[in-house]
């Protein structure tokens, strides 16, 4: 194992840095899930089980009217209307009149003339510097991002995701980036109060063994246990209640495929294979289980996971799924326009979007639907096993070579606490919308109204780095549905838990990783369809730990124990 | 009279074929040809349809419900507008510049024994078909060029392709000795040999490769999302890439509630408008094609 400790502050030499893309597999790996411990915005403490730097000081968001703060923890707060006028959040541009550079991941199309922008204009006057961002497709992103620190010109402000960017666990070991531990841990933070407010799971789980390297963009702790179903339908079959256990969950999406709820237009249960909803109605492991003894246990070993794929199975014998569900290609976007066109029945999407997209959406693509969340039921009528992730979504981190001046440094964390302005203030709506009058509109009511794309100015948005949208739940137009989602979070959270790994370092993982992913995907697949026979779960498993399952295995059980000792 | 006459035996293949092969021939071409059109088609009829039509999947053939809101859309800024000129610009520049210096290097290595050191530049050549340097050592290369963000980066970093190459030098290679010494006997120096004699003797091939170069420079996304800084200077199959592929991510990778997909019209309107150019070119070059390469691919 040659995982090294992290190298603090200090420049990024290309030799260094080009040896280290020479072992890129060989560097770590930062699982995808989340770790144990507290999982409330405001639990504080130390990351990375115990060791490392001291998490950053909760401070708790304004008391706003018409907010709903849940007493569960990790459950999202709740906003039914804006605060008019809004409030200021960043007393003094924080920028000194120079020029900063940034890295960002493009979601959408790319912007329409930058500088000509008079959102970008005022996100420049609003920072007092001249900001030079690359915008790079997110599928091109770990390419770009290794070039660029191959060339030795690492932007001041790069957004990192190790989640699609493995490798950047390596960067971050080889030093090209700051180690903010010191600067943000404790009370440190306090110099910056939008950062302050970020949940801690965010900061927490962002930690690369202990050793914080960035501002994270923090999204839902639990961010794929709420699915959405059509409740119109289901009560016209004859199921008004939600599914209470696997049986009666099956029996549901079975007569939306076969009950004709539509009528005469035909109908499924869902356009994708709903694994994780179903794991988790069987209380598969979220990715690892630590054992009593300290051994770990993949879900793929567990023998809740053959009792989950046998029931996967029975779903699509009993044709519950499209018939594209196993085709290749974007499914995601055909799942969507399937649901919202009123084809399925059923969607598994990530916590915010089913609120603020896959639900009004729906119930303007089907006019009368009625589209109600949907937590997994335990298999058995008991608990599920909601799974714990990230909480975050990419970090902002900040160039070692810029960090090694204080007052740039301090200027560039004032940047990104400009970007991640709290809910209800001014620099809220201009990071996350746009200017009032042109992106933005406002009910004397007290709702912030987006002006639909097609009648707003083509014009570049903020770009994507760490926004607070995703933190909170509030729904513009739907503004009811900011309750019902965060009563759907506090359903999923009681019956959660973490991935015991997360945050620890694998350098099998980071090789073999995508490799065994597929591995598993493929015979899962293959499984369900009835390509494959579950008699050949065993002959999956041999091939998952000789492919690199048990080195992985071994070099998180050493991990676990450097974290303990 | 003379002896009955037999008829001349012919071989199989040259027998008249039979109705019903000919039928059954062109009953498999025609499948063919319509499991090859359909997805064009498809991507046709959903680009000219309504939203709403597009997303219930009634839209099958052509548009349930014709709409050309999608190219409105999409031409209503400069994104796509700009993104075609640059890639058109690209592809002319690139494809000229790459043809010049494909055919005057592959002239010049012809002359193996003329060229001091060609057979050398050759093996170097062809050293390249067999190993690539990678990602970043291109990518330092072509900063310490001083060409990062500039349309040049996606041009010369594939000026000549080695394929190209020793396509259109085995077609030189072919051409009959005597031209050369007749032409040198005259007079003409390598120069007016290359351009009076060559160069028109080998328009098949220089169609070929000119098409190979353009479809290559008209489809790049790597170097440009490599190389390029300015989104502005984006060409079109990267502002592709960016509206069909940018849906996926979005449930999948967990970022929620800010962004969405462009609707499936649009992102079809931008696979046409990102075909149908390089299309066109095609039937200009279809005579060449065959000739030009099977000549340069097999002889030498």
């Amino acid at each position: 194992m040659t995982t090294s400790r992290p190298l603090p502050g200090g420049g990024l030499s290309r030799r260094r840095f080009l040896g280290g893309l020479a072992g890129l597999g060989a560097g770590a790996y930062l699982l995808s899930s989340c770790s144990s411990g507290g999982s409330g915005p405001t639990s504080g403490g130390t990351a990375g089980g115990g060791t490392g730097f001291s998490l950053p000081d909760y401070a708790a968001p304004r008391d706003l009217a018409g907010a709903t703060i849940s007493d569960v923890p990790g459950v999202l707060p709740a906003y039914e209307q804006f605060p008019l006028p809004p409030f200021k959040s960043v007393a003094q541009p924080p920028g000194r009149g120079g020029t900063v550079t940034s890295l960002h991941p493009l979601f959408t199309a790319p912007p329409d003339d930058l500088q000509g922008s008079e959102v970008f204009q005022a996100f420049q006057r609003g920072l007092n510097v001249t900001l030079e961002p690359t915008y790079t497709p997110i599928g091109s992103y770990e390419n770009k991002l290794a070039t660029v620190l191959a060339g030795g010109s690492i932007p001041d402000i790069t957004w990192v995701n190790t989640e699609t960017v493995p490798a950047a666990v390596s960067y971050f070991q080889q030093g090209a980036f700051a180690d903010l531990s010191d600067v943000l841990g404790g009370d440190g933070v306090s110099a910056y109060p939008n950062l302050a407010q970020l949940p801690s799971y965010a900061w927490r789980n962002c930690a690369v063994e202990g050793v914080l390297y960035g501002v994270p963009r923090g999204i839902p702790l639990l961010n794929n246990s709420v699915a959405l179903y059509r409740a119109d339908w289901a009560a016209a079959l004859g199921f008004p209640e939600a599914p209470a256990d696997a049986a009666e969950y099956l029996e549901l999406m079975t007569a939306f495929s076969k009950g004709a709820p539509r009528g005469s237009g035909q109908s499924w249960g869902a356009a994708v294979l709903d694994a994780g909803f179903v794991r988790q109605m069987f209380r598969v492991p979220n990715e690892w289980r630590l054992e009593e003894d300290g051994t770990l246990t993949h879900y793929v070993e567990s023998d809740e996971y053959r009792a989950a794929l046998e029931f996967h199975l029975q779903e699509f014998d009993a044709g519950v799924y499209h018939p594209d569900a196993t085709m290749g290609g974007d499914t995601y976007t055909r799942a969507i326009d399937l649901l919202q066109s009123g084809q399925t029945g059923f969607y598994a999407g990530s916590l915010n979007a089913q609120f603020a997209l896959r639900r009004p959406g729906t119930l303007t693509g089907d006019p009368g639907s009625d589209v109600q969340p949907l937590a997994p039921p335990g298999h058995d009528g008991g608990d599920p096993l909601t799974y714990e992730q990230r909480g975050y979504y990419g970090m902002a981190a900040i160039s070692a070579e810029a960090a090694q001046d204080d007052a740039r440094l301090h200027e560039l964390l004032g940047i990104v606490d400009y970007w991640s302005a709290p809910f209800g203030s001014e620099e809220y709506v201009l990071v996350n919308y746009g200017l009032e009058g042109r992106q933005v509109t406002f009910e004397d009511s007290g709702q912030l109204v987006p002006v639909p794309p097609d009648q707003a100015p083509a014009e570049a948005l903020v770009p994507y780095l760490t926004q607070v949208r995703e933190t909170l739940f509030y729904f513009p137009g739907a503004q009811a549905d900011a309750g019902l989602a965060q009563g759907a979070m506090e359903t999923v959270v009681r019956s959660s838990a973490p991935n015991p790994v997360t945050g620890l370092i694998s350098d099998t993982a980071i090789r073999q990783g995508a490799a065994l992913g597929q591995l598993n995907n493929d015979y899962e697949t293959g499984i369900v369809t009835g390509q494959r026979s579950l008699d050949e779960l065993d002959e999956w498993r041999d091939r998952w730990r000789s492919g690199g399952g048990d080195a992985m295995r071994r070099e998180f059980q050493d991990a676990l124990e450097r974290v303990d000792s | 009279m003379g002896a009955a006459r037999t008829a001349p035996v012919r071989p199989a293949w040259q027998e008249p074929p039979r109705r019903i092969t000919t039928v059954a021939k062109g009953v498999v071409i025609a499948a063919i040809t319509l499991v090859m059109l359909y997805p064009f088609v498809y991507v046709i009829a959903i680009s000219f349809s309504a939203a709403d039509a597009a997303r219930s999947g009634d839209t099958l053939l052509i548009p349930a419900e014709f709409s050309l809101a999608a190219y409105r859309t999409i031409f209503a800024g400069d994104v796509v507008t700009r993104a075609l000129l640059v890639s058109a610009g690209v592809t002319l520049v690139g494809t000229l510049l790459s043809v010049v210096m494909t055919v005057t290097l592959a002239y010049g290595l012809t002359r193996t024994r003329e060229v001091p050191g060609s057979r050398f530049v050759l093996y170097l050549v062809l050293f390249t078909m067999l190993f690539g340097a990678g990602i970043i050592p291109n990518y330092l290369l072509v900063k310490e060029l001083g060409l990062l963000d500039t349309y040049a980066s996606l041009i010369l970093p594939g000026a000549v392709s080695a394929f190209n190459l020793v396509v259109v030098r085995n077609f030189f290679m072919n051409l009959p000795q005597e031209l050369f010494d007749s032409a040198r006997i005259d007079g003409a120096s390598e120069a007016q040999i290359l351009w009076r004699i060559v160069v028109p003797l080998s328009k098949a091939v220089i169609a070929v490769i000119a098409l190979f170069y353009g479809v290559a420079y008209w489809n790049d996304f790597f170097n440009a999302m490599i190389y390029l800084n300015d989104s502005e200077k984006w060409p079109i199959q990267l502002v592709l890439q960016q509206y069909v592929l940018q849906g996926s991510p979005l449930d999948q990778m967990a970022v929620s509630g800010q962004v969405e997909a462009a609707p499936k019209t649009i992102q079809m309107a931008v696979v046409v408008v990102a075909t149908v150019p390089i299309l066109l070119v095609y039937p200009f070059l279809q005579r060449f094609f065959t000739k030009g390469v099977l000549t340069g691919a097999i002889k030498g």
